[in-house]
C-alpha cells in the first residue's frame, strides 16, 4: 500500500515540477512580449526628466489632473522625488496632467492659472 | 559598478566571518548555508547600520566613510577572533548523495526562474505597483535628498505608508550611494538575490541535516511557485521578509537539534531584521523571541519541559531549578540579544523619531463583528488553496515518506508555534482593517502567504525523510 502511495507521490512531484516549468516558460515569453515602453513608471520617468531641473529638489509643487485614477499622481511623484507633490492648486508651481488638452485649457481659465512650461499635450507646469 | 559590488561584498564578508567564527566545524555542507545566510543578513545589517548613521545626522561622503569604517572595524575584529580560535576540520557524517536527475531538475528550475526574473526586469524595470510606489520611491527620496531623512519622513509624500520600516529602501539607496548613481537594475537584482538565497538556504539547511533529496525537492517547490516568481519581478519587500523568516526558523531549528547557543546569534539577527523589513516582521520577532526563550531542547515537550520534569521527579524548589539552568540560560539569552541588538536599535530609532501612529488603531469596534471572522476564514482558505499547486503536494508528503524523529518533531512544534503567532497577527490585522475586507484580503493574502511559504516548505520537508526513496 505504502509503495503504491510512494509511486503516486513521485509522479505527483514530477507532474507538478513539469507544470511549474511550463508556467515559468510561459512567464518568460509573456515578459519578452511585454515592452517596458508601456510601463507608466518608465513613461513618466522620460516624460518629466527634462523638466526635473526646473524644480528645486526640496520644493513642494501642486498637482491637478482629470481624476481618472491615482496612477498619474504616483508616477509623477516617483519621477520627481525628492520634490514633494501635493494634490491641489495652492502652490507656486502646479503640475497639470490631462489626457484632453481642451480640459486643461478650461481648468486654466477657471482657476486663473498660466503656463509656466509646456511638457507635452495636456501636460504643463502651471503658475498662478 | 565597482562601488555597488563593494556595497554587496563588505557586509557579506562580515557576516560570513561571523558565521565562520560561530560554527567552528569546517563542514562542506555549511559552506552554501553560510553564503546564502550571509548575503541576506549582511544586506539587512548594513541597512540597519546605514539608517542609524543617517538618523545621527550623517550624510553624503561622511556617511559613506563612516559606514565603510564601521564595516572594516567589524571585519578586523572578526578576523582576529577567527585566527585566535581553534577550528576543527570535520569530516561530514552525511553520506547522502544527491541523485543526478534531481540535481538537474534544481538547475533547470533555477535557470528558468532566473530567466523569468531577468525578462521580468526588462519588461517592468521599476517593478510592481508597491515595488516602486512604496519601496523604490522611498529609496529615491533617501538617495536624491542626499540621505536627508527629514525630507522623506518628516514632510512625507501622499500615500507613502511612512510607518513601514526602511530595510529595503536603505539597502537600495546604500547601493546607489556606493555606486555613485541611481543604477536601475539594483532593486531588481537585490530582489532576485534574496529569492535565490531563500532557495539556497532551503537546499543547504537540509544538506546540513544530511537530507539533500529533501533540500532539492524543497528548492524545486519554492522556485516552481509562480506567486513567488511574480513577487521577485514586482520587487516587493515580502521576498526579503520571507528570507528572514526562513533564516530565523532554520537557525532556531538547528539550535534545538544541535544545542549550540551560537546558532541563536544569526537567528536573532534574522528575526530582528524581519521586524526591520515590514511591520508584520514585528509580530514575527515577538513570537520568535517568546518561542525561542521558552523552547527547550532536552525534554519530550517542546516548551521548557526540564523545569517541570525536574520539579516533579526530584522535588527541588524553584531556586535550585533556576540555578541548575544557570550554566546554559545566560548563554542562550546573550546570544539572542546579541543578534537582535543592531536591528532593534534601528527599529526603536525609526519608530520613536520618524514613524507616524499605526494605520489600524481605530478598529476596536470591528472585533465584535462576528461576520468579519467568517469572511476572513473563508477568504483566507480560498487564497491558500489557490496560491499554488504545490499547496496540495504538502499533505501527500506525510503519507509517503519515512517520518522524522522526536527531535525534529519538537523543533517543528516550536517553529509551528511561531507561524501560528504570525497567523494570529495577520488575522487581527484583517479584523481591525479600516478597508473593505474582501478587497483588503484579495490584495494582500497572496503576499502574506508568500512571506510564510519558504518557512512552511521547510517545516513540512523537515518532518519527512526521502533519503531511501530517491
Amino acid at each position: 500500500m505504502r509503495n503504491a502511495i510512494v509511486k503516486i507521490s513521485r509522479k505527483a512531484f514530477l507532474l507538478l515540477t513539469v507544470v511549474s516549468a511550463v508556467q515559468l516558460t510561459g512567464r518568460i515569453f509573456k515578459n519578452i512580449r511585454t515592452s517596458a515602453v508601456n510601463d507608466g513608471a518608465v513613461i513618466y520617468e522620460s516624460l518629466l526628466s527634462d523638466f526635473k531641473a526646473t524644480i528645486k529638489p526640496h520644493e513642494k509643487i501642486g498637482f491637478t489632473d482629470d481624476r481618472k485614477g491615482q496612477e498619474k499622481f504616483y508616477w509623477s511623484q516617483y519621477a520627481l522625488a525628492p520634490t514633494l507633490i501635493k494634490p491641489g492648486t495652492g502652490y507656486a508651481l502646479i503640475l497639470a496632467d490631462f489626457d484632453d488638452p481642451g480640459e486643461l485649457e478650461k481648468i486654466k481659465k477657471i482657476a486663473g492659472l498660466k503656463t509656466f512650461r509646456k511638457i507635452s499635450a495636456g501636460r504643463e507646469l502651471l503658475t498662478p | 559598478m565597482t562601488g555597488f559590488i563593494i556595497s554587496l561584498l563588505l557586509p557579506f564578508c562580515v557576516l560570513y566571518l561571523l558565521l565562520t567564527c560561530l560554527f567552528r566545524e569546517r563542514l562542506s555542507e555549511n559552506f552554501i548555508f553560510k553564503i546564502c545566510l550571509s548575503f541576506g543578513t549582511g544586506q539587512g545589517m548594513a541597512s540597519a547600520v546605514y539608517f542609524i548613521l543617517m538618523a545621527s545626522g550623517l550624510s553624503g561622503s561622511s556617511l559613506k566613510t563612516s559606514d565603510i569604517t564601521i564595516t572594516l572595524i567589524f571585519l578586523i575584529i572578526l578576523t582576529v577572533i577567527y585566527y585566535s580560535q581553534k577550528h576543527t576540520a570535520s569530516v561530514s557524517e552525511n553520506s547522502d548523495i544527491l541523485p543526478k536527475h534531481l540535481a538537474l531538475t534544481v538547475l533547470i528550475m533555477f535557470l528558468l526562474t532566473a530567466s523569468a526574473a531577468f525578462t521580468g526586469y526588462l519588461s517592468k524595470p521599476e517593478g510592481g505597483w508597491d515595488g516602486w510606489a512604496i519601496w523604490n520611491m522611498r529609496a529615491r527620496f533617501i538617495f536624491r535628498s542626499e540621505q536627508d531623512l527629514s525630507v522623506l519622513l518628516k514632510n512625507g509624500y501622499e500615500g507613502g505608508h511612512l510607518g513601514y520600516p526602511l530595510m529595503l529602501p536603505c539597502v537600495i539607496s546604500r547601493a546607489w550611494h556606493y555606486a555613485g548613481s541611481e543604477l536601475k537594475f539594483i532593486p531588481a537584482l537585490i530582489s532576485a538575490l534574496f529569492a535565490f538565497s531563500c532557495a539556497g538556504l532551503l537546499y543547504s539547511a537540509f544538506s546540513c541535516m544530511g537530507k539533500k533529496v529533501n533540500g532539492a525537492m524543497a528548492s524545486v517547490m519554492l522556485l516552481g511557485t509562480m506567486f513567488f516568481q511574480r513577487q521577485i519581478q514586482a520587487q516587493y519587500a515580502d521576498i526579503p521578509l520571507s528570507f528572514f523568516f526562513l533564516s530565523a526558523l532554520i537557525c532556531l531549528w538547528r539550535y534545538l537539534q544541535k544545542n549550540v547557543h551560537a546558532l541563536l546569534v544569526p537567528a536573532g539577527i534574522a528575526a530582528g531584521l524581519a521586524a526591520w523589513t515590514k511591520n508584520e516582521g514585528l509580530v514575527f520577532c515577538a513570537g520568535f523571541i517568546i518561542c525561542a526563550l521558552l523552547a527547550d531542547k532536552r525534554g519530550t515537550s517542546p516548551f521548557a519541559p526540564q523545569l517541570t520534569a525536574d520539579r516533579a521527579s526530584k522535588g527541588r524548589g524553584p531556586a535550585k531549578l533556576l540555578l541548575s539552568e544557570a550554566d546554559t540560560a545566560p548563554g542562550k539569552y546573550l546570544s539572542l540579544a546579541a543578534g537582535l541588538f543592531i536591528p532593534l536599535t534601528a527599529i526603536v530609532i525609526f519608530k520613536n523619531t520618524f514613524s507616524p501612529p499605526p494605520e489600524f488603531t481605530s478598529g476596536h469596534g470591528r472585533i465584535t463583528d462576528l461576520g468579519r471572522y467568517s469572511t476572513i476564514l473563508l477568504e483566507s482558505l480560498k487564497h491558500i488553496f489557490s496560491y499554488s499547486e504545490w499547496v496540495f503536494f504538502l499533505p501527500v508528503l506525510f503519507f509517503t515518506s519515512e517520518k522524522a524523529g522526536t527531535d525534529a518533531k519538537r523543533a517543528a512544534t516550536v517553529c509551528i508555534f511561531v507561524l501560528l503567532i504570525m497567523s494570529a497577527g495577520y488575522f487581527m490585522a484583517y479584523l481591525t482593517s479600516p478597508y473593505d475586507l474582501k478587497w483588503h484580503i484579495g490584495t494582500s493574502a497572496g503576499r502574506l502567504i508568500t512571506q510564510l511559504w519558504p518557512a512552511i516548505i521547510f517545516i513540512c520537508m523537515a518532518l519527512v525523510d526521502f533519503r531511501n526513496e530517491a
